[in-house]
Formats: C-alpha cells, sequence, structure tokens
C-alpha cells in the first residue's frame, strides 16, 4: 500500500517536470517563464520526496533554506 | 508578517493551528499580489486565492478525518497507516493542499499568471519562495506521519 502511494508521487512529480518544462518553452513572456520553470522545480521536489529516502531529501532541495524545514518535517 | 506566519506554520505541533496560519498565508498572497493595483493583478491574485482557498478546505477535511480515525489534533506521535477508506481519503486531501501550495502539476495555474501579472518582490518572495517550501514541508512532514 505504501508503494501504490510512492508511486503516486513519483509519477505526479515525473508528469510535472516535464509539462512544465515544455509549457515553458512555448511562452514568450520571460516573467511567466520563469513561472512554469518553478513549477517544475516543485516537480524535482516531488520527486524526492517520492523516493521515500530521507537521504533523498535536502540533496534534492537545491535551496540551502530548505533543509531546516525537512529536518523539522523528520523531527 | 509573511515570514511570521509561515514559521508559525512550520513550528506549530497542532493541526488547527496549521490550518489557521496556512489560511492566513493564503489571504496573505492575496492582498500582496493584488497591491499592484492593476486588473491582471487582482485577476491573478483573485484566481491564486480561489484555488489555494479551495485546497484548503481539503486540508481542513483532511484533518476533520485525521482526528475522527486518531482522535487527537496533536501532530507529535501521530501515526496512520494506510489501510481504511478514511486514511486514503486524508492522505490524498493533504497531498492536494500542498501541491496547490507548492504549485505542483494538477494546480500550478495560479503560478505562472501571479509572476506574470504580481508585482516582482513579491514573486520572488512568496510563491517562489515561502510557499513552495512550506507545500513541500507540509507533503514531507505527512508522508513521515502516514508512512514512517
Amino acid at each position: 500500500m505504501n508503494n501504490i502511494s510512492n508511486t503516486f508521487l513519483l509519477f505526479i512529480g515525473a508528469l510535472t517536470v516535464v509539462i512544465a518544462v515544455a509549457m515553458a518553452l512555448v511562452q514568450h513572456d520571460f516573467k511567466r517563464l520563469l513561472g512554469y520553470h518553478a513549477v517544475s522545480q516543485v516537480g524535482y521536489m516531488v520527486l524526492g520526496i517520492g523516493t521515500r529516502y530521507r537521504s533523498a531529501l535536502p540533496a534534492d532541495c537545491s535551496i540551502c533554506s530548505t533543509t531546516p524545514f525537512i529536518n523539522r518535517a523528520y523531527s | 508578517m509573511t515570514l511570521g506566519c509561515s514559521m508559525g506554520a512550520v513550528y506549530a505541533n497542532n493541526l488547527i493551528i496549521l490550518v489557521v496560519f496556512w489560511g492566513m498565508l493564503a489571504a496573505l498572497l492575496y492582498l500582496l499580489v493584488s497591491s499592484d493595483g492593476t486588473v491582471k493583478a487582482s485577476a491573478s491574485a483573485k484566481k491564486a486565492l480561489i484555488i489555494i482557498g479551495g485546497t484548503d478546505a481539503c486540508l481542513i477535511f483532511a484533518i476533520g478525518l485525521i482526528w475522527k480515525m486518531s482522535g487527537t489534533f496533536l501532530m507529535e506521535g501521530l501515526h496512520i497507516s494506510l489501510n481504511s477508506p478514511f486514511a486514503y481519503i486524508s492522505y490524498i486531501c493533504i497531498v492536494i493542499a500542498a501541491f496547490a501550495k507548492a504549485g505542483a502539476m494538477p494546480f500550478h495555474s495560479w503560478l505562472p499568471d501571479v509572476a506574470q501579472n504580481g508585482p516582482a518582490p513579491v514573486t520572488a518572495y512568496l510563491p517562489a519562495s515561502v510557499d513552495k517550501l512550506l507545500g513541500i514541508y507540509l507533503l514531507a512532514k505527512r508522508l513521515c506521519r502516514y508512512l514512517l
């Protein structure tokens, strides 16, 4: 059962990464392009959480300030 | 004030307090984005408020289900095994709320609009840093509580 929910998260994350970047490719407004790019970064984070490895989390979230949040989440 | 609300949501040990700060952040996002004053900015602020507010309702529903299953609002020591329909529904609802806050795929459509029409400092601060981290935080926390 845990595998189902993890696979669900992995699937959504992978879908987010691919589709959001593909949508960013066709934008002409640069702010909107950055917005879609931010969406695709969230996809990477969801992908990292979907793997369910603790060590994957701080390495996956590229922003350093994420780490205290993640530590708090696992406390 | 926004930073204070987000820190409150992170350090809240009670699910009700988490929801209160969560909703305050949605309202602050609306106010900050619409502070630009243009029609487009207020339209995208309204869109963000509707999407985040609607998924807040999912979060409140999930917390109600958690209370029904475990009888407590405290996060410490809360462990839920995914073996009943209630647990599945609450899990899905919390994931929906986290996705909408972070801007993941099915609920992402407010983020590009806010980035395009909102004021640039607000875009850099709220959706790009605080809201995204909060959504991922809730996802990690929930996953920890449900599965570990």
